[in-house]
């Protein structure tokens, strides 16, 4: 049995193929857009060493600023929202709707599978106000509240809450579903046990079930930090950064710096900047749940 | 009192539901429209079904050549997907070596790298080995992003293969390879189902990767064919553009009605055992 486990010609078949593609595809592309931040101009053209003058630059950068905000905004917003309405949603499945759960669980994840593209290109039309009301304009015109109809993703003091709605609409039933399948796992005594001790429903919730949700909840978070910190297609389509640079998040600071105005090189430094932002805020989180000693 | 509540949570449910079905059944719905209906409110059902909204969107949008396009990417980038992370998984968790456990926190660790740090990178490598603009170069690039969160939930699915199944096939003169095939494979159906679904969603969804390496249409992906349609005509031809958005939407949608048990199953499991 040993000698079949320890076969390194057939260890070395399995592996290769995926180290292989995924050192030189990710592990490497990684490595070298770290290199990048050191250097300005285009590569095999003009690239000269530029030390760490990228990383002083971004400090003066009123645009990284803006746009960092922006991020946080969307982090706090979508990335919270994510974690606390999914949590309550599979919350409500769980007390309120046993009987539909399935069908439930298959409706709210239903956003989620829709491509983001597609999902920003449908609610830039719910939200249409020229050249005709959309859906959510026109509803408001039905039920006589036009003073509250307006250009959603057209004005700026709105359009970024409008990027922040549409994206929470389309994840919330991702972390729904995780989370119910954490909460379906509680054993059913340690609750029974409570209620007949005499607590009531919600401090069994609050004493009981959240704590033993703890590993799940962790998990959530460190994905909303991943999926709301490297946001890319929801702003670009529904209003392209706009107006002016009110939803430019990071990932599209980058882009168009790197790819239409080709400044490689700090535009390698806003993507790195930004995946240190990912490692640290999720390393901070997982830290906090190994301190709890579970 | 306890009714009351259940009630509440209940109605709260049902908006909730409402707010999610709704606008893609509006969607549906709104393709179906004549230019002249849009005039009219927008919650109003269509008057009948005017299909050419879908003929005109196919020859104006290239739908074809887009799905065409798409789905060779796609369906090839999910097969090695599979393949490369069924394999390392099982080589990782089944056999024995010294470096088992550093190769698997290598591969795990591109589950935390976004795309966009790579794109330039890539980009560059693309450039040079003539694979830009090409669905070939997509679909390296969509294998490699996509094997370190399919390896790590492989990895998770054998690591409850029962070592005395190995065992017993071992005595009975299999080679690690046969064990691998007749045994693995079939044992760890649910997880392969699950990542190719994952894989899929992903690839067939994604913008970012597709709009970077790919400009000429001939080779465009769907999304990215969506977006330039969006941005060109969205506010003009309105009933095109519903049928393309729902072009763009019915693949994934259908996939997921078929396996949503499956989808939803393999999701929850692996965040409960991971």
């Amino acid at each position: 049995m040993e000698k079949v486990l320890r076969d390194k010609k057939a260890i070395l078949l399995f592996m290769l193929p995926a180290v292989l593609v995924y050192t030189a595809f990710v592990f490497f592309p990684m490595c070298q857009s770290i290199y990048f931040t050191f250097f300005e101009g285009t590569p095999n053209v003009d690239f000269e060493f530029v030390g760490l003058q990228n990383y002083a630059k971004l400090f003066h950068d009123v645009n990284f600023k803006e746009s960092f905000l922006t991020t946080m905004q969307y982090f706090l917003v979508t990335g919270g929202g994510w974690v606390i309405l999914g949590l309550a949603v599979a919350l409500m499945l769980q007390y309120g709707m046993k009987r539909f759960s399935n069908l439930s669980r298959t409706i709210i994840y239903l956003p989620v599978v829709i491509p983001g593209v597609a999902a920003a290109a449908l609610f830039s039309k719910v939200l249409e106000v020229t050249p005709t009301y959309g859906l959510v304009n026109s509803l408001l015109d039905l039920l006589g509240l036009e003073q509250f109809i307006r250009g959603w993703t057209g004005d700026s003091s709105t359009a970024m809450w409008m990027v922040c709605l549409v994206d929470l609409w389309k994840g919330i039933g991702y972390y729904t579903v995780i989370f119910y399948a954490g909460l379906v796992n509680v054993p059913t005594d340690l609750e029974e046990a409570a209620r007949i001790d005499g607590a009531g429903r919600l401090t069994v919730i609050r004493k009981i079930v959240l704590p033993l949700l703890k590993p799940v909840t962790v998990m959530c978070v460190v994905l909303a930090i991943m999926n709301s910190l490297k946001v890319y297609d929801m702003p670009v389509v529904l209003t392209d950064g706009g107006p002016g640079r009110t939803t430019t998040v990071l990932s599209i600071y980058m882009y168009k710096t790197a790819f239409t105005k080709w400044q490689y090189g700090y535009g390698s430094t806003i993507a790195v900047v930004l995946l240190i932002l990912i490692l640290v805020l999720t390393q901070a989180v997982m830290r906090f749940e190994r301190k709890d000693g579970k | 009192m306890a009714k009351l509540g259940r009630g509440v949570l209940k109605f709260l449910l049902v908006i909730l539901l409402v707010i999610d079905l709704y606008p893609i059944i509006w969607l549906l719905l709104s393709s179906f429209k004549k230019e002249a209906e849009f005039i009219k409110p927008m919650y109003m059902l269509p008057e009948g079904l005017h299909w050419q909204n879908y003929s005109v969107a196919i020859s104006q949008a290239h739908l074809g050549t887009l799905f065409k396009n798409t789905v060779i990417v796609t369906c090839t980038s999910i097969v090695f997907v599979w393949l490369f992370s069924a394999t390392a998984a099982f080589a990782v968790t089944k056999m024995k070596w010294r470096w088992s456990k550093m190769m698997l926190h290598y591969i795990t660790m591109g589950m935390f790298i976004p795309a966009f740090v790579l794109l330039l990178p890539q980009f560059l490598l693309l450039q040079k080995t003539h694979l830009l603009n090409s669905l070939a170069g997509l679909i390296v690039i969509f294998i490699s992003t996509s094997i370190p969160m399919s390896f790590y939930l492989l990895t998770g699915f054998y690591k409850y293969l029962p070592d005395e199944i190995l065992e017993a096939a071992v005595m009975d003169g299999c080679d690690i390879y046969r064990c691998f095939v007749k045994i693995a494979i079939p044992l760890s159906l649910n997880g392969a189902v699950t990542v190719i679904m994952l894989a899929f969603v992903n690839i067939w969804n994604d913008l970012l990767i597709s709009q970077t390496f790919v400009s000429s249409n001939t080779n465009k992906l769907l999304q990215v064919g969506l977006a330039s349609f969006i941005d060109d005509r969205g506010n003009r031809d309105w009933g095109p553009t519903f049928a393309t958005i729902c072009a763009a939407v019915l693949p994934t949608l259908a996939l997921y009605l078929v396996l949503n048990r499956k989808i939803i199953d393999g999701l929850s499991a692996g965040a409960v055992k991971g």
